[in-house]
């Protein structure tokens, strides 16, 4: 029989993970010191001078995609309710083929720094841009507050600091990043981060796995005979079938509309280099989430679910964030601990950097200069415009991080998915692949989507009725997507088959030699 | 100028369309099959194949490897057909502007 744990390092002054954090903080302040020499012009700062390998960028990738949500959450998710959190470990990564098929290699073709390049290809200029960086701005504002909010809660219970110096201290070093290093920096941030998830996470595994002789079957059976066969098995969170498909939608397809992940495919040399990213990174992502098979269920039977939830012992929530950490000190000791928190301490600060430059892009390319100044803006100010929007988000980041200090934003994630997959998916494939798709059609979809994502969540039991405290949902589904992608939809096809753009149609041909031969990319 | 090379950027156009759109079809339908299964038939995903172990475990990773490997498809037919084509065609288009 398992002893469970009792006693825990966790909240403690840990010096292996201030070491650990120091030295990484320290290791990238230099390679940003380093690449700030080199970004100078506006494609060095948004797309590193187009200078990473298609490699580096799938490391990269998986890196900006793996958020510390992902890598704690799931693990919790899975260690307190089984087999329901797998299915986000399985959502999360079946959007990235389609990234592959449909998407990276035109979008690498079509565009310079944002996924709004496409969408404007051959539309109006003015209307797409604006209607773009409303869906880009929304999906990235979400995220960041649920990164920032679950990173100042997360740090307070690591290291024992106040929340309010853990925000703005991952918004200080953030900032320093993307202000000075552009995309470079970010790049190298998100490559070390991988590296360190990837390689904490497989120890954890290996650790883990050693107390059931290296059988993981034998571990899924011993979770199974310590709570019930019921957790090897969906249970009651996608009870309403609706509800299952509006969640795989808003997985598969928001992946493949997140403008943060989008702007990487910039930053190599060109659409070959874009597919071999794409195929890189799916391949480390989907190990990763392999590995939270493990890594829940072995924190389920080896730490258990009382610990875990809070029940018993000081330090578990009732989402079960610290399971991860909880089974990395159970099989490691304090210095693993302090290893994988400085993992996911790390892990946050690289995903917000990417956040906030993506946010930057939008703003300053999309806003400023193809709306504000009709395309017509010369290097220098675009720079000196991209810098100050860096400030300005980092700066809302941290002060939307106090806001929400005591809210809970854990449907942020979902929310920002939705937004992405019934207002930027729609509007990126069929301005790609479909002649008729017009300006009124995009503009007006990418609003409906968007508008409709955030008002159906409000409405429905994820707002409502558990952060507002209402007794029934106006709205039945957790997850709005198959709701707001389908009136995305319809406004698409209604429009673009009503009203006829024919100079769209028209740039459609050379769109197409551009899309599928690379002639004319940037 | 592309005006004569259009059959054959037209061919490779409709080439590279069909083999993307049946791969995501492929993907999507996969995934939302599994969907389906929780959602309609649970007791599907409860067939025990190891021991106690439910089907619904190794299905989950198998959709996670059936997904890189449909990645994997997609970049060999690319790298080895694909971008020949491509070359083809812009070598000619080339040779006609001189």
């Amino acid at each position: 029989m398992i002893v469970l744990q009792q006693y825990t390092a966790l909240g403690q002054f840990n010096w292996v993970s201030v070491i650990m954090f120091f030295l990484f903080v320290f290791i990238t302040l230099g390679i940003t010191w380093w690449a700030s020499k080199k970004t100078k012009t506006s494609s060095e700062f948004y797309a590193a001078g187009r200078s990473i390998s298609g490699f580096q960028n799938g490391l990269a990738l998986a890196g900006d995609y793996m958020s510390a949500a992902s890598f704690l959450g799931i693990a919790g998710m899975v260690a307190t309710k089984g087999y329901d959190g797998l299915i986000y470990s399985i959502g999360f990564l079946v959007g990235w083929p389609l990234i592959m098929f449909l998407i990276a290699e035109p979008l690498r073709n079509l565009g310079k720094y944002t996924f709004a390049d496409v969408v404007a290809y051959r539309l109006k200029q003015v209307p797409v841009r604006v209607a773009s960086s409303v869906g880009s701005l929304l999906t990235i504002t979400f995220y960041l507050i649920a990164q920032m909010v679950g990173a100042g809660n997360l740090i307070k219970t690591l290291f024992g600091i106040p929340y309010e110096w853990a925000v703005f201290i991952v918004g200080a070093v953030m900032t320093c990043y993307v202000l000075f290093g552009g995309m470079l920096a970010t790049t190298w941030v998100q490559i070390i981060k991988a590296v360190l998830l990837l390689g904490g996470a497989s120890v954890l595994v290996v650790l883990t796995l050693s107390y059931f002789s290296y059988n993981p079957i034998k571990l899924f059976n011993q979770a199974g005979e310590l709570y019930s066969a019921d957790v090897l098995l969906p249970g009651k969170f996608v009870s309403n079938p609706l509800d299952a498909l509006s969640l795989g939608i808003a997985l598969m397809l928001g992946t493949a509309g997140l403008p943060h992940i989008l702007m990487r495919f910039y930053t190599v040399p060109d659409a070959c280099e874009a597919r071999k990213s794409v195929f890189v990174a799916t391949g480390f992502i989907g190990y990763f989430y392999i590995l939270t098979f493990i890594i829940g269920f072995g924190a389920m039977v080896l730490v258990g679910q009382d610990v875990i939830s809070g029940k018993t012992g000081v330090v578990g929530d009732k989402g079960g964030n610290m399971a991860a950490l909880l089974l990395a000190e159970y099989t490691g000791g304090k210095f693993f601990l302090g290893f994988i928190a400085a993992v996911a301490f790390a892990t946050i600060l690289a995903v917000v950097a990417g956040l906030t430059l993506s946010g930057a892009s939008t703003l300053s390319h999309d806003l400023y200069v193809n709306v504000i100044k009709k395309g017509k803006s010369d290097e220098r100010s675009e720079v000196v415009v991209a810098k100050r929007a860096t400030l300005m988000l980092s700066i809302l980041a941290i002060l939307l991080a106090y806001i929400f200090k005591k809210q809970n934003v854990a449907f942020m994630v979902g929310l920002a998915f939705a937004i992405a997959a019934s207002a930027n998916f729609p509007a990126l494939v069929l301005s790609i692949f479909w002649r008729k798709f017009n300006t009124t059609s995009a503009c007006l979809s990418i609003s409906v989507g968007a508008l409709s994502a955030v008002v159906f969540i409000f409405l429905s039991p994820t707002v409502w009725v558990e952060v507002l405290g209402n007794k029934a949902a106006v709205f039945p589904l957790k997850n709005p997507a198959i709701v707001s992608l389908s009136l995305s939809l319809f406004t698409a096809v209604f429009f673009s088959l009503v009203k006829k753009e024919p100079h769209a149609e028209s740039k459609f041909d050379e769109q197409k030699i551009c899309t599928y031969l690379g002639i004319g990319a940037q | 100028m592309i005006n004569e090379y259009q059959s054959d950027v037209k061919k490779i156009i409709s080439k590279r369309n069909l083999i993307s759109y049946t791969l995501a079809g492929l993907m999507i339908m996969v995934y939302f099959t599994f969907i389906m299964l929780i959602a309609y038939s649970k007791q599907v995903l409860a067939i025990r194949v190891v021991g106690n172990l439910p089907l619904g475990i190794p299905l989950g990773v198998g959709i996670i490897v059936f997904s890189w490997l449909l990645t994997g498809v997609y970049i060999w037919w690319a790298n080895q057909k694909y971008d020949k084509m491509v070359r083809e065609i812009k070598s000619q288009l080339e040779k006609n502007n001189q």
